[in-house]
């Protein structure tokens, strides 16, 4: 059969049968794709308008599509806890500062513009890096009350009230057409907001406060008036300035070195830099380690997780694992261990390549000893960097992800066989228990990654988190598909996901039998969570 | 020096891929509907070809339609505006097929009932084609639906023109083989 014969068999392939039906259904999907942009284009500039004015971060949780919540949880977030974002917590500004200096001094690099699939942060790629850091700054730092007044409200007695409370150094009210002059005239480009149908803005009235406590007593008081819809204050923008700043994080890289991340449009995975991997089929869990995963699990934010598919490389891993494999034999597991961490540490003022912190062989004391401090690590074997990412205690969602830089100064510092495995756990709401769980395969270069949800209520729930993770076949090393579902997956009363199996990240080895430091919350069902360290168990 | 076995076949299909003039993936278009006029049924046809199911071909290059429309400003001034979208299609299909085994084993392995099994393709060349290697059957379909030269195929798969040659020498092989005995 020649090449002509198989051109002829070809040309039987049968085409499609209506195009015009084919364009109309297409460029209806356009249509509803462009006002969705437009939509979210002016709400999130309404966002940071309002945000700069008055501090508004429930509105980018209003800008999250429905449907989409995973696992909910209102209440995660311990304001008062390590980086967290109440008023008590003196760290944000002081770290806000540190990652603009460290920026601006060209330690590490942010990817900014924000890509597309990072709403609402992608929407604010018309801010330069420097407007977002002040503007986060303000918002860490502003004693300020706004009360967003029912549209019958009579806003002049509750003015007059305002301002008679000994707490209140200034009041005015903020007419809704102000605010939204006030928005055109800030916003770069208006035009995205002349589609609006109507004012979306309230009346509402701007108080100034003395102190941070104030702002938060004149605020509860509002929040009980009649005449008030809703009323926010600092610990609001502090959110606000937090989530920009979590944004940040994971987005910053030691200069010189990129990231993973997807091209929304064509659904290509890019760049990732630093690593060496040929062809390899990592069809990875790096959602998992990379930036944020588990607060989005708990926070519900497909969107955000799904974004955390990093990286895939089609093709054979058998390069990678060549090479990885030799470096182990000649080398031996401590020098592919030795290699393998390195800590960043957020050490309070400062971020840190070079924590100035002495860091015990242990590197479970260590966490003990410094519960607030963040931790970057890397895994390398051989001159491949497999993957970085960081860990951060982050309130009651323990643990971030960040990409970490390449330094020979710590190998055989800190190694990956001293971590052995973290166990992360937790409650996001009463009888869902997560656990995500990492771990070294010794005497290999791989690390696994479990995530196991149980749900110990009495009623099935929910679980729309894509893509969990990646299964490394035990005999053979390569990497197969994934276990989980992308859809949605019903988890019945009683039932475990994740369990036995296990979603493992890395490269194969043996089974591990390394004992594991593990976290659990001491009151599952308080809002304030605590993180207790167990006595280290067999796994 | 004399060439070798490899780039003459190289060169060969580059050839045959340019059926005058300008290489069909560089072409110019005034707009998205241009674009899709001229395209459209041959990327289903393409996607047909690589997925044996016309629905979700159709799915995927509609939905690669969409994000062409939206990116219009961007995509048109690529070198390659086809083979952007051929690329893109392809993902999408991919990620269809993905989604829907991985919903297939986690259902599996929460004791529900599997998805009924696809359809046997409905001609012998897509059966013959369902046989070879994902990127065999692109590259052959890219190379013989839409007349793509190695380059563009590339460009189009997101891997290098060796590899392209590899694939499809590989998959134009084992295709003859396979209608033959068919």
């Amino acid at each position: 059969m020649d090449e002509r014969q198989l051109q002829k068999i070809f040309n039987r392939v049968p085409a499609p049968g209506n195009d015009g039906a084919a364009l109309e259904g297409i460029l209806e999907r356009v249509g509803r794709a462009r006002r969705r942009r437009l939509v979210v284009r002016a709400a999130t500039a309404l966002v940071v308008i309002i945000a700069v004015g008055f501090g508004s971060f429930q509105l980018f949780e209003a800008l999250r599509p429905p449907g989409q919540l995973v696992i909910t949880d209102d209440d995660v977030t311990d304001a008062d806890g390590p980086g967290g974002s109440g008023t008590a917590n003196q760290q944000l500004p002081a770290e806000i500062r540190a990652l603009r200096d460290d920026w601006q001094a060209g330690r590490i690099e942010i990817d900014w513009p924000p890509a597309p699939y990072d709403e609402p942060m992608a929407s604010l790629a018309w801010m330069s890096l420097d407007e977002l850091f002040g503007w986060m700054e303000d918002m860490a730092l502003s004693p300020e009350v706004t009360a967003y007044l029912r549209d019958d409200a009579d806003s002049e007695p509750l003015l007059t009230a305002i301002r008679s409370w000994p707490e209140v150094t200034a009041a005015r009210f903020v007419s809704r057409d102000e605010a939204l002059a006030r928005l055109l005239e800030d916003v770069e480009n208006p035009e995205i907001l002349s589609n609006l149908p109507t004012n979306p803005l309230p009346n509402s009235i701007e108080i100034a406060v003395g102190t941070q406590d104030a702002a938060s007593v004149v605020g509860e008081r509002l929040q009980a008036r009649p005449e008030v819809d809703e009323a926010r204050w600092s610990a609001d923008t502090s959110r606000a300035a937090e989530g920009a700043l979590v944004w940040l994080r994971t987005h910053a890289h030691p200069a010189g070195e990129g990231t993973g991340s997807e091209d929304p449009a064509t659904g290509d995975y890019l760049r990732i830099t630093g690593q060496s991997l040929g062809e390899a089929d990592v069809e990875t869990a790096g959602l998992m380690l990379q930036n944020q995963f588990f607060p989005a699990l708990l926070q519900g934010d497909l969107e955000r997780l799904r974004s955390m598919l990093v990286a895939e490389r089609r093709g054979e891993a058998s390069a990678l694992l060549k090479d990885a494999q030799a470096h182990v034999e000649s080398a031996g597991p401590e020098a592919v261990s030795g290699g393998s961490f390195r800590p960043l540490v957020w050490t309070g003022e400062k971020y840190a390549w070079d924590p100035p912190l002495p860091v015990p062989s242990g590197l479970d004391t260590w966490i003990k000893e410094h519960p607030e401090s963040r931790l970057g690590f890397q895994v390398i074997t051989g001159d491949n960097v497999l993957w970085w990412f960081g860990m951060e205690r982050f309130v009651d969602v323990p643990w971030l992800v960040w990409p970490g830089p390449r330094d020979e100064e710590y190998r055989n510092t800190h190694t990956l066989a001293e971590l052995q495995s973290l166990v992360l756990e937790a409650t996001p709401r009463p009888g869902v228990h997560v656990q995500f769980r990492l771990r070294q395969i010794p005497d290999s270069a791989s690390v696994s990654a479990d995530l196991v949800i149980e749900n110990k209520s009495d009623s099935a729930f929910v679980l729309r988190a894509s893509d969990l993770g990646l299964v490394i076949d035990g005999a053979t090393p390569r990497f197969l598909s994934m276990p989980h579902s992308p859809g949605v997956l019903e988890v019945g009363p009683g039932e475990t996901i994740g369990a036995g199996n296990g979603w493992m990240w890395g490269l194969d080895g043996p089974t591990s039998t390394s004992t594991r430091l593990s976290y659990t919350p001491s009151d599952p069902e308080s809002e304030k969570r605590t993180w207790v360290v167990q006595t280290p168990e067999p796994h | 020096m004399g060439t070798s076995g490899e780039e003459r076949r190289l060169t060969e299909i580059e050839s045959a891929g340019v059926k005058g003039g300008e290489p069909r993936a560089r072409l110019g278009y005034s707009s998205p509907e241009a674009l899709f006029r001229a395209h459209y049924s041959q990327l289903v046809r393409v996607l047909t070809a690589v997925s044996a199911d016309g629905e979700a071909a159709a799915d995927a290059v509609q939905e690669a339609f969409v994000q062409l429309w939206l990116n219009w400003d961007k995509v048109a001034e690529y070198d390659a505006p086809v083979a952007w979208v051929h690329r893109v299609a392809l993902n999408r299909l991919r990620n269809q097929h993905r989604a829907l085994g991985r919903l297939t084993r986690a259902l599996a392995r929460l004791g529900r009932e599997r998805a009924p099994a696809d359809p046997p393709p409905s001609s012998p060349l897509l059966a013959a084609l369902s046989t070879l290697p994902y990127k065999q059957r692109v590259a052959v379909s890219l190379h013989f639906i839409s007349g793509f030269t190695i380059a563009e195929t590339a460009e189009a798969m997101g891997i290098s023109p060796w590899s392209v040659n590899q694939h499809l020498s590989r998959g134009r092989a084992k295709l003859q083989d396979l209608l033959k005995e068919a």
